[in-house]
């Protein structure tokens, strides 16, 4: 469960990125975040990954004030949350096996089934072909879509996904957007931003849009209009 | 098990990290070996000084002759009363009969004179080296002041004079120089290695944010700076101990007036100190660069 308390959080003194946002979402939820270019969708993640901290206002990850996490405690929360970045973040100079198997790693589970799971989770994202590839050698969407790989491997019981289906043709991003929930139906809570209008429409899930740093609306079963 | 593994990644990709950066890698090393090299290099020259002084100081330095007519006695009390003295470091009394033995031997060309002359012309003398050459005048003056057994006193204050200088120098000079030198070298290696780290910026960032440990990110890193410093402290330390066995008999003949030998010992000990430093500054250097990149 998270639970988002009255966060502000500004980068500068101009206008703050997210404006007194709370909000909540359960376990096995699965909810969009919807909001324009610039509405702070990514800061709002960065902050709930504690790559960034809020300028004031507390977020609880299962209960914990992760705010007062010490530097050494970080990491297992990481880890309960898998995040699929807006721009990817994948080791440049390792293949798409290598950088899946790393997420492995890190997690300390590369154990004598980890070979298996990492390719299992490339295939599930259709890029067993690519898999000695390293990212340069990869299309926008295939990237992407080994950074979805990487972050089912270790499956995580919190994915959030940065706009997951920007670099995707419409047919890769319903396929992309069925995973989730097929992730989801398995009992993984999803939080996923986006600007896909149509998807997100045809969903009919819970829908939380942020505007200006503001959540303006939360609604289950919800469109996006912005 | 896992751990095993983890440290197998960690070596691994230590390892692959290096091949992959192979430049940077050869850059870094080339850096180290160089600048451990002028350290040590300069370590050896200094420890070389010291022992020209050192043998400098071990000769006679000052030497008293006796007058024929003193009474034996009295010349062994004066010659027990010197050898207390702290600053003393070695007495020698040298009988006439001695004096002439040691002509015969070092200037066997003149020993016919000896014959010719019958009679021994040699003073009986007490030869005296110093332990501390700050008491060499005094201890001079004192001697002049009995005329009835010492007749002559020489001292070689010239040289004497001269090794306190240059002593006092070294010692200062080569403590501030060796102090400064260190940080330089110091310096230098760790800015290498910090930029290294620093053209992996965005890696660590990645590991990060999915939740890497510390220890995980760094681990690495710390192997390959440990592996790296060894490696180019490893090229310094043969290049200072084959450079040594080169140039070490070259200036042993060069003073040969002096009774310095070729310190190989202090070579070895220096070359395996070098690759110690060399992985602890690796290392180190690593462990510290990396750390920018963790907090924040
Ligand atoms: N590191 C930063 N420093 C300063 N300002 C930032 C920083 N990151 C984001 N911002 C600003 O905060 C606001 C929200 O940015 P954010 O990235 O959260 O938007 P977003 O909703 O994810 O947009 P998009 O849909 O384009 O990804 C923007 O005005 C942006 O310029
Ligand atoms: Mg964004």
């Amino acid at each position: 469960m998270i639970i988002v308390q009255d966060v502000v959080k500004a980068y500068d003194e101009i206008t703050p990125a997210l404006d007194h946002v709370s909000l909540q979402i359960n376990d096995r939820d699965f909810v969009f975040l919807v909001g324009s270019s610039g509405a702070g969708k990514t800061t709002l993640i960065r902050l709930i990954n504690k790559d960034e901290e809020p300028t004031s206002g507390s977020i609880f990850v299962d209960g914990v004030n992760i705010t007062r996490l010490k530097r050494g405690e970080v990491p297992s929360l990481r880890r309960k949350i898998g995040v699929i970045f807006q721009d990817f973040k994948l080791l440049p100079h390792a293949t798409v096996s290598e950088n899946v198997e790393f997420a492995l790693r890190v997690v300390g589970e590369h154990d004598g089934r980890g070979h298996q799971r990492v390719e299992e989770a490339i295939e599930t994202v259709g890029l067993s072909a690519q898999a000695r590839r390293r990212p340069y050698q990869l299309s926008g969407g295939e990237q992407q879509r080994v950074a979805i790989a990487r972050c089912l491997v270790t499956d995580p019981p919190i994915v959030i996904a940065d706009e997951p289906t920007g670099n995707l043709d419409p047919d890769t991003g319903w396929e992309t957007m069925n995973l989730l929930v097929r992730i989801n139906a398995m009992g993984t809570t999803v939080l996923i931003a986006t600007h896909n209008r149509e998807l997100v429409n045809t969903m009919r899930r819970r829908v939380i849009s942020l505007e200006d740093g503001k959540v303006v609306r939360d609604e289950v079963g919800g469109g996006y209009s912005g | 098990m896992a751990r095993f593994r983890t440290i197998r990644y960690i070596i691994g990709a230590a390892f692959g990290s290096m091949w992959r950066n192979l430049l940077t890698t050869f850059t870094a090393i080339i850096t180290i070996a160089i600048m451990l090299i002028v350290f040590s290099t300069f370590l050896a020259v200094n420890d070389t000084l010291d022992h020209m002084i050192d043998a400098l100081g071990r000769r006679t330095n000052l030497v008293a002759y006796v007058q024929d007519a003193a009474p034996p006695s009295e010349i062994t009390a004066l010659v027990q009363s010197v050898s207390a003295r702290a600053d003393v470091a070695e007495i020698v009394f040298v009988s006439r009969e001695q004096a002439a033995d040691d002509f015969r031997n070092t200037l066997s060309d003149l020993a016919e004179i000896l014959d010719v002359i019958e009679t021994n012309p040699f003073p009986a003398s007490i030869e005296v080296r110093m332990a501390d050459p700050e008491g060499l005048l005094p201890l001079a003056d004192e001697l002049r002041l009995q005329p009835a057994l010492i007749d002559q006193v020489l001292v070689r204050a010239d040289v004497v004079g001269r090794l306190l200088r240059v002593s006092n120098l070294a010692r200062i000079g080569g403590g501030i120089l060796i102090i400064s030198l260190g940080a330089v070298t110091l310096f230098v290696i760790f800015n290498t290695i910090r930029l290294a780290v620093y053209s992996r910026r965005e890696e660590i960032e990645i590991m990060r944010l999915i939740g890497a440990t510390d220890w995980f990110v760094r681990g690495p890193f710390v192997v390959e700076g440990a592996v790296i410093g060894f490696i180019g402290a490893g090229l310094s330390a043969i290049a200072v101990v084959a450079g040594y066995a080169r140039v070490g008999p070259t200036l042993e003949s060069l003073v040969s007036f002096l009774p310095i030998q070729t310190q190989t010992g202090f070579v070895t000990n220096l070359a395996l100190f070098t690759m110690l430093m060399g992985v602890l500054i690796g290392s180190v250097g690593s462990y510290f660069s990396v750390r920018r990149y963790l907090e924040n």
